[in-house]
């Protein structure tokens, strides 16, 4: 298990990279474990891209493509990165501006 | 004597919001909407085998959701929003939405946050919905009001007695 002082570490690096607006780390039940946006932004990012998750990892196994290591979706506003870790139990979400 | 007001429930309103609510997390098997004394106004499940007595897991959701409010009032921590109550084999969520709780019941993996986000989101329109269905209003004094000649008319009748 990542440790807290860690995870603030990467978080911080994250969050003052160009064009990144928002850091969600949540875990797999869609359950909001660190953020730096509003609490209702946050839970709507945490269930709503555990859930996309959720249905990523049925494809991938479904089609036997090995794991899920990353899903990216890009917007008219930006990007959205979404980096799932299965053991863990977490999934990184970094939303970014467009350049 | 009391009679339906102007606005009209839609009879289908409450299924269609249920059926939405159940096909948001494919672990979610069973959604009921009760009032706070306990009583189904409406159920949906994924699955019509799945062997549950409604009104009693309905009544049973109320009966803690409200037991919950109480601790809350009592304690002046705002007003309730979810109870989640987690087993090793199932959870069961109730919510509040107006004069009602929604209650869902879903299996162990399930998104909890999204379960969440659901309730909160469609128990806006549940509680819209409830407001029509149990908007009642008495009638009016000139409707109830009785005339003179009945007033007369019952008065004789005591003399009589």
């Amino acid at each position: 298990m990542i440790s807290q002082e860690k995870l603030q570490k990467i978080l911080s690096n994250l969050k003052a990279q160009e064009g990144v607006r928002g850091v969600v780390v949540t875990n797999m039940d869609g359950l909001p474990l660190s953020s730096d946006l509003d609490p209702e932004t946050t839970e709507n990012v945490a269930a709503i891209i555990t859930s996309l998750v959720g249905k990523a990892l049925d494809a991938v196994r479904e089609l036997r493509e090995g794991s899920l290591s990353f899903l990216t979706l890009d917007t008219t506003k930006g990007q959205i990165n979404i980096a799932p870790d299965v053991n863990e139990g977490l999934i990184l979400v970094v939303l970014k501006n467009n350049e | 004597m009391k009679r339906c007001s102007g606005i009209m429930s839609d009879p289908k309103a409450f299924d269609r919001i249920l059926t939405e609510i159940i096909r948001q997390d494919k672990g979610v098997k069973k959604v009921i909407l009760v009032d706070k004394t306990g009583l189904t106004i409406a159920n949906v499940s994924k699955l019509s085998y799945y062997p549950v007595d409604v009104d009693s897991i309905g009544a049973i959701a109320s009966a803690v959701f409200c037991a919950s409010e109480e601790q809350g009032k009592n304690l002046q921590i705002g007003e309730l929003e979810i109870v989640p109550s987690e087993f090793a084999e199932g959870k069961i969520f109730a919510s509040a939405c107006g004069k009602g709780v929604l209650c869902v019941v879903s299996e162990a993996e399930v998104n909890i946050g999204l379960i969440r986000l659901v309730m909160k989101k469609q128990g806006v329109q549940l509680a819209d919905e409830l407001d029509k269905f149990l908007a009642v209003e008495p009638l009016s004094p000139k409707e109830s009001e009785l005339d003179e000649e009945d007033l007369k008319s019952a008065l004789a009748e005591l003399e009589r007695v």
